[in-house]
C-alpha cells in the first residue's frame, strides 16, 4: 500500500483550500479529506500500527488529531467566510408557507348580487323592505289589480297553502303593504324570495329571487323611469356605455307597462348567441297603476310612480355565467363554495 | 300567433319596407316579434286542371292513370292520392315546372305516360301535407294559372302569444293590419262585410241567455247550407301558411274569419236544434259527446249552449256531436258569441281541448266582433258563389253592444306622465291613427272615443291612453330624466342589515358556505331522520309532489339532507342558511304574517383526527361570535338533558340564550340520528331565532369606559365544582359575587382527572382587580381574597 506522508497531506491541502471558491468546494473537501474513503482514512490505514512501538503510536496519533483538527478549523473557517460572503443570512422561518386559517366561506351568489343591488339602490336614495314569502291573496293579487279570473292565480301557476294564503309570486307583493306603512313619497326595494308553481330543470325554478323597486312622488313620469333605469344598470354592469330601451309588456299593476331590453355587453348590440336580437329582456316596469295607488292608500292624482322588476337570480346567472338555475338551491358545496365571501 | 304579410296586406299596404324592419317596429311599438319566417311557393308554369278521367291501374298502394285536363289541352298523370277523382279540379304541375320536390320531368311509369304531377299542397310548399291532392273549387275555369290565385311568396311573423293577453283586438289579422297602419302611418282597409241589416225582415231566432256576466253577446243567424265544396285557393293557401289544414269551405270559412277577424264562429246543423239557443251553465255531472266523437264529462258549472233541454256545444271550447254540420246538413245555425274568458279557459284547460278558438275567447274578446265576424262570413261565402239564402235575421242577445266609449284626460296629463312635452297635434294625430277620435277643450282637457274593438279592460282608464301615444310616439323619443333630488335619509332596515352582518361574519371570517334550500320538506327525508313537523305547520294545497306539501318550520332538517351529498367532495366542511321558516305559531293577529327568520348552521367533519369538543367549540364560539356582533351580550347556553327533536338529543344539545330569553339552540348529533344522517363522521348544528338578536340600532352604542391609571393586579383560583352540573350553572353562581375592587373575571381553563376529589372538576379563574383611584396594597388584596372565600363557602365551593 501506499503510504502518504502528513507533510504531503497538509501540503496539498493547503492549496486546494486556497482554491475553494464556494460552498460546494468546501464541501468537496471535506468528503475528500474526511469522508469515508477520504485521505485521512487512507492516512490511518496506510500505517500498520502492529509493526509500531508505543511511542511511534503515540506520536502519530498527536500528529494525526493535530492534522485532523486543523483541517477542520480551516475548513469552517474558509466556510463561514464563503457564507459570509454569499449569504447575509440563515432563514429562521419558511414565510412561503400557507398561513393558517386563512380560508374563508362563501356567501350565496343571489345574496352577493342582493348586497351589491342594495348599496346601489342605497345610494339612490331607495330604502329596504323583504315583507313575507306567505302572503294574503289580496297583497299578492286583489290590491296590484289583478282580476279574479286571472291565469296567475290558476293552481298550475302559484302555490296556494291549504289556508287560503299563497306563497307570493312575486315581490309586487308588497308594493301595497308598502304603501299602506309609508305613504308618499316612496322609494323602496324589496328583494326576496319568490315562488312559482313550475317544473324544474336547467332553465325553470319554482324558488327564485326578485328584486322590485317602486319609487312613487309627484310627477314622476315614463322619463324618470328610463333615467332610473339607466343609471342602475350602468352601475350595475360596471358600465357607463349602457344602452337600453323600453317596449310595450303588459302587468296589470303598472299602466303603460314595459319591457326594457338592454344592448347586449358582449355583442354591444350586433347580434349573437347569447341575445340573437342584440337586446336582451331584463326588467319587466311600468308607472303604477292607479289602482295599486288606490289599494295602499295615496291619491293617484297627486302622486304618480314607475315599479320595476329585477331578477335578482337572473341578474347572478348573467354575472356569474351560471348556466343552470337549478344550481341555486341544491346547496351543493362545489358550487356554492365559488361565490367567495369578499363583500 | 302567426301572421301572414300577404294576407295583411288585404288591409295595408307594407311595400317598401322590409319584414324585419316591420318585426322591429311592431315589436317597438306593440307586442313582441318572436320570428320572421320566409315561405317560397311553387307557381310558376303550374295550372289548375279536372280530372276528366281516372283509371285505377293498381289497388294497395292505389296508383290511378289520370287525365287532367287543362283549358282544352289533356294530359295524363300517374297518381296515388285517394282523393284522385273524375269531376275534381285540382293543380297540376306539367313537365318543365317546377315543385318542391325538383324539375317536374315527363316519365314513363309502369309502361304509361307521365306528363306531369297532380299536386298536393306539400308540392306546392304550403306545407308538409302530401297525402291527398288539393281540390279546388268548382268556378275556376280549367286551365287557368296557380298564379292568378296564390302569390310565390309569403312571410310570416311570430308573435308571442303571451304578449297579446291584453289585447283581444290584435287576435287576426285585421287586428294587426290597424296597428300595423297606426304605426307606419298608413292607411287602413275598410274589412268588408254583408250589411246584416239586409236580414232585419227575417223572423228572430230566440236566444236566451242565463247570465250576462257569463255571455255579455251573442249572435247567430239561419242560413241555408253551401254545398259541399273547397274553399278558394287563396283562403286554402292562407290558412295552410299559418299552419290550419284545409277541410271544407264551411269549416275553413269559420277558421279564416277567426285568424282575420278574432272571433271564433261555430255552425250548428240548425235541423237538429229545437230552434232556439240557450247559454246556461251545466247544473249537475254529465257526459257529453263532442263532435270529434270523445265523450266528456262535464261538471256543474261548465258554460254550455243548450236548444231545447239539451247541451248542444261545450260554449267556446266545441260543438257537440249532436249538432254537428256533415254532409246532408240544410240549414247552418251560425254561431257568433261573446263568453267570460276564465269559464272558457277552465273547462278547456280540464278538457284539455286547447283550442285556437278557446284560446282567443279566454281573452274576454270585444263584443264588437260578434256582428263585425258573421259579416264578414257572409261576405266570403258570397264571394266564394255559395251564399243563397238566410232563413233568419241576424239574432243577438247580450248585454255588451257595441259602441265607443268616452274618455276625459286631464289637462297636461299626457305630457305629465311622458315626462317630456308631447304637441297636442301630435296627440290627436296618433290616437287618430289607432281609430281613437279625439280632440282637446278649451280648459286643455283631451277627450277621446274609445273605438268598441278595443276591450274594456285594456282601455278605460287615462293611463290606458297614455300607453297608446307613447308607445306610437316612440319611448326612444323620450329623453332620459333623473328624479330630483330629495335629501329624505332612507329608512334603515335593522332585520336585513343585521342578515347582512351575520352572512359576512359567518362567511369570511369563519368560512362558513352559505347555502339555499327550498322552503318546504321532503316528507321522506323527515321520516329517514323522524322528525315530525309541529302542529301549525302550513301545508300546500298544490304541492309539485306530495312528499314537499309541508313548509319547513326548522331550517336543520333541510340543511342535514346536503350532507351526504356534500360529503365525496369535501371531509370537512360549514354550511348555513338565512331563511324564513313557516306555522300558525309565527302568525301575528292581523293574520298578515305566519313566518319567522331563521339562521341555522350545521359543521361536519369526517376527519379521522377531528376531535368532537374541539370542533364543537369551534362552531360555539361562531355562533357566540354572530350573537356578539348583533350587539348582544350575555349569550348563555344552557345544556338541556332531554330529548327534543330528533338532533336535540339528551345530553348533546343546549338552548342560547341572551338576557334570560330564549333564541335558539346548538348541539352535536349523536346516534341513532347520525347514522341516518351520514356513514361516518361528526355533526355540530345550530339554529337561532334572527328576530330575537335584533338590535335596537343598526350602528352601536358604546359607552367608552374610563382607563384606570393605576395597575391591575390579577389572582387565579381553580374552583372545585360537581362534575354533572355545568359550567353555565357555576358561572350564574359566582355571578353573585360581588366587590368593588373586581373588573373583570375571566375562565382560563378546566381540569378532570387526578388529584381530584372523585365526582369534582376544577375550573380555573382569573380576577383581575384594582382601583380606579390609588394603587392597591397587599391589605386590600388580603380583604378581597378573604371575601371571595367567605362567598365561595357560602356556596359551597372549595378551591382545589
Amino acid at each position: 500500500m501506499e503510504t502518504i506522508s502528513f507533510n504531503e497531506v497538509r501540503e496539498a491541502f493547503a492549496k486546494e483550500v486556497l482554491e475553494a471558491k464556494a460552498i460546494d468546494d468546501i464541501e468537496k473537501l471535506k468528503v475528500k479529506y474526511m469522508g469515508r474513503k477520504g485521505v485521512f482514512r487512507r492516512l490511518q490505514d496506510g500505517f500498520d500500527f502492529q509493526l509500531m512501538s508505543a511511542k511511534e503510536k503515540k506520536r502519530f496519533g498527536i500528529e494525526f488529531n493535530t492534522l485532523k483538527k486543523h483541517f477542520e478549523e480551516t475548513l469552517i473557517e474558509v466556510e463561514a467566510k464563503l457564507v459570509g460572503d454569499n449569504v447575509t443570512l440563515v432563514r429562521k422561518i419558511d414565510v412561503s408557507l400557507p398561513g393558517k386559517d386563512s380560508r374563508i366561506g362563501a356567501i350565496h351568489p343571489v345574496n352577493l348580487v342582493q348586497i351589491e343591488l342594495e348599496a346601489i339602490f342605497q345610494g339612490m336614495g331607495f330604502s329596504a323592505m323583504t315583507g313575507p314569502e306567505v302572503v294574503s291573496e289580496f297583497n299578492n293579487f286583489d290590491a296590484l289589480n289583478i282580476p279574479n279570473d286571472h291565469p296567475a292565480r290558476d293552481m298550475q301557476d302559484t302555490y296556494w297553502l291549504k289556508n287560503g294564503m299563497v306563497l307570493r309570486t312575486h315581490t309586487s307583493s308588497n308594493q301595497v303593504p308598502a304603501l299602506k306603512k309609508f305613504g308618499a313619497p316612496l322609494r323602496v326595494i324589496f328583494p326576496g324570495r319568490c315562488f312559482r308553481y313550475e317544473n324544474v330543470d336547467a332553465s325553470h325554478e319554482n324558488t327564485f329571487y326578485q328584486l322590485e323597486g317602486l319609487m312613487v312622488d309627484r310627477d314622476i313620469s315614463v322619463a324618470h323611469l328610463i333615467g332610473v333605469m339607466k343609471t342602475l344598470l350602468s352601475e350595475v354592469f360596471h358600465r357607463d356605455d349602457v344602452k337600453i330601451r323600453l317596449r310595450p309588456g303588459y302587468f296589470p299593476f303598472v299602466e303603460p307597462g314595459f319591457e326594457l331590453d338592454i344592448q347586449c355587453l358582449l355583442c354591444g348590440g350586433k347580434g349573437c348567441l347569447t341575445c340573437r336580437t342584440g337586446w336582451i329582456e331584463l326588467i319587466p316596469c311600468g308607472m303604477v297603476h292607479p289602482m295599486v295607488l288606490k289599494h295602499g292608500g295615496v291619491d293617484p292624482s297627486k302622486y304618480t310612480g314607475f315599479a320595476f322588476g329585477l331578477g335578482l337570480t337572473r341578474l347572478a346567472m348573467m354575472k356569474f355565467s351560471i348556466p343552470e338555475i337549478r344550481l341555486f338551491n341544491c346547496g351543493d358545496i362545489r358550487f356554492n363554495s365559488q361565490f367567495i365571501a369578499t363583500v | 300567433m302567426k301572421i301572414s304579410l300577404e294576407w295583411l296586406s288585404d288591409f295595408v299596404d307594407i311595400s317598401g319596407i322590409d319584414q324585419e324592419t316591420l318585426a322591429e317596429r311592431l315589436t317597438m311599438a306593440m307586442a313582441e316579434i318572436e320570428g320572421v319566417e320566409y315561405l317560397n311557393h311553387f307557381v310558376d308554369g303550374i295550372l289548375i286542371g279536372e280530372i276528366v278521367k281516372c283509371v285505377t291501374i293498381s289497388e294497395a298502394p292505389i296508383k290511378n292513370l289520370v287525365t287532367v285536363e287543362c283549358g282544352g289541352k289533356t294530359f295524363q298523370s300517374i297518381c296515388t292520392a285517394p282523393n284522385a277523382r273524375v269531376g275534381l279540379k285540382t293543380v297540376f304541375a306539367p313537365a318543365g315546372s317546377e315543385i318542391s320536390n325538383g324539375l317536374v320531368e315527363e316519365r314513363e311509369i309502369e309502361g304509361y305516360k307521365s306528363e306531369g304531377v297532380l299536386c298536393s299542397s306539400s308540392e306546392l310548399g304550403w306545407n308538409d301535407i302530401h297525402e291527398i291532392i288539393l281540390e279546388c273549387p268548382d268556378n275556376i275555369h280549367n286551365g287557368s294559372l296557380l298564379s292568378n290565385y296564390v302569390p310565390k311568396e309569403d312571410c310570416l311573423l311570430d308573435i308571442d302569444n303571451k304578449s297579446l293577453t291584453h289585447r283581444p283586438d290584435l287576435w287576426g289579422h285585421y287586428g294587426i293590419a290597424r296597428e300595423v297602419a297606426a304605426i307606419l302611418g298608413r292607411e287602413l282597409r275598410p274589412i268588408e262585410k254583408v250589411d246584416l241589416c239586409l236580414f232585419d225582415d227575417l223572423p228572430y231566432y230566440p236566444i236566451s241567455i242565463d247570465d250576462p256576466e257569463d255571455c255579455p253577446a251573442y249572435g247567430c243567424i239561419e242560413l241555408l247550407a253551401p254545398r259541399h265544396s273547397p274553399a278558394p285557393l287563396k283562403i286554402q293557401r292562407r290558412l295552410n301558411a299559418i299552419g290550419q289544414r284545409s277541410i271544407s269551405l264551411l269549416v275553413d270559412l269559420t277558421n279564416y274569419v277567426m285568424l282575420e277577424v278574432g272571433q271564433p264562429l261555430h255552425a250548428f246543423d240548425a235541423d237538429k236544434l229545437s230552434s232556439n239557443i240557450r247559454v246556461g251553465l251545466m247544473d249537475r255531472e254529465q257526459n257529453f259527446e263532442t263532435l270529434d266523437g270523445q265523450t266528456r264529462k262535464m261538471l256543474r258549472g261548465d258554460l254550455m249552449i243548450w236548444s231545447g233541454d239539451c247541451p248542444v256545444a261545450v260554449a267556446g271550447v266545441m260543438g257537440g256531436f249532436n249538432s254537428a254540420v256533415d254532409t246532408k246538413t240544410k240549414k247552418l245555425l251560425l254561431e257568433a258569441a261573446n263568453f267570460r274568458g276564465a269559464l272558457i279557459r277552465h273547462t278547456s284547460i280540464r278538457l284539455d281541448l286547447r283550442s285556437d278558438a278557446s284560446l282567443r275567447f279566454e281573452k274576454n274578446l270585444p263584443p264588437f266582433f260578434v256582428r263585425e265576424s258573421v259579416g264578414r262570413f257572409l261576405y266570403l261565402l258570397k264571394a266564394a258563389g255559395h251564399f243563397s239564402k238566410a232563413s233568419s235575421r241576424f239574432s243577438f242577445s247580450g248585454s255588451a253592444s257595441g259602441e265607443t266609449r268616452q274618455l276625459t284626460l286631464p289637462p297636461k296629463f299626457l305630457s305629465q306622465r311622458a315626462g317630456t312635452q308631447l304637441p297636442d297635434e301630435k296627440v290627436t294625430n296618433i290616437l287618430k291613427r289607432l281609430g281613437f277620435q279625439s280632440f282637446f277643450l278649451t280648459s286643455g282637457e283631451l277627450h277621446v272615443e274609445v273605438p268598441p274593438y278595443r276591450s274594456v279592460r285594456d282601455i278605460s282608464i287615462p293611463e290606458d291612453i297614455v300607453e297608446e301615444v307613447l308607445r306610437i310616439y316612440g319611448y326612444d323619443n323620450i329623453p332620459m330624466r333623473l328624479p330630483e333630488i330629495s335629501t329624505e335619509p332612507t329608512k334603515e332596515n335593522l332585520s336585513l342589515s343585521t342578515e347582512h352582518k351575520v352572512r359576512r361574519f359567518l362567511s369570511s371570517a369563519k368560512r362558513f358556505i352559505e347555502v339555499h334550500t327550498y322552503a318546504w320538506f321532503d316528507s321522506n327525508w323527515l321520516e329517514t331522520i323522524g322528525f315530525i313537523p309541529p302542529e301549525g305547520a302550513l301545508e300546500l294545497a298544490n304541492p309539485s309532489t306530495q312528499q314537499n306539501k309541508i313548509l319547513r318550520t326548522t331550517l336543520i332538517p333541510n340543511l342535514l339532507a346536503l350532507i351526504d351529498i356534500n360529503k365525496l367532495y369535501q371531509e370537512d366542511f360549514r354550511l348555513f342558511e338565512i331563511g324564513k321558516i313557516f306555522g300558525e305559531q309565527w302568525g301575528d293577529e292581523k293574520a298578515e304574517k305566519a313566518e319567522a327568520s331563521r339562521l341555522a348552521g350545521i359543521s361536519f367533519s369526517s376527519q379521522k383526527d377531528r376531535n368532537l369538543t374541539e370542533h364543537f367549540f369551534e362552531i360555539k364560539g361562531a355562533l357566540e361570535g354572530a350573537v356578539f356582533i348583533c350587539q348582544n351580550r350575555n349569550v348563555n347556553i344552557i345544556p338541556i338533558d332531554n330529548d327534543n327533536q330528533p338532533w336535540q338529543q339528551a345530553g348533546c344539545w343546549g338552548k342560547i340564550f341572551i338576557n334570560g330569553r330564549e333564541i335558539g339552540s346548538l348541539g352535536i348529533i349523536e346516534q341513532p340520528l347520525l347514522d341516518k344522517v351520514v356513514d361516518r363522521g361528526q355533526i355540530i348544528w345550530f339554529e337561532l331565532y334572527m328576530d330575537s338578536v335584533l338590535p335596537k340600532r343598526i350602528y352601536p352604542e358604546i359607552e367608552f369606559t374610563s382607563i384606570s391609571s393605576f395597575p391591575l393586579s390579577w389572582h387565579d383560583f381553580s374552583i372545585l365544582w360537581v362534575a354533572d352540573r355545568s359550567y353555565g350553572e357555576l358561572l350564574s353562581a359566582l355571578d353573585d359575587f360581588e366587590h368593588t375592587l373586581v373588573k373583570r373575571r375571566e375562565f382560563l381553563t378546566h381540569y378532570a382527572g387526578k388529584g381530584l376529589p372523585s365526582g369534582k372538576i376544577s375550573y380555573t379563574f382569573r380576577y383581575w382587580i384594582g382601583s380606579n383611584e390609588r394603587t392597591l396594597g397587599s391589605e386590600d388584596i388580603i380583604e378581597f381574597r378573604d371575601s371571595l372565600m367567605k362567598f365561595l363557602s357560602t356556596k359551597n365551593l372549595g378551591l382545589r
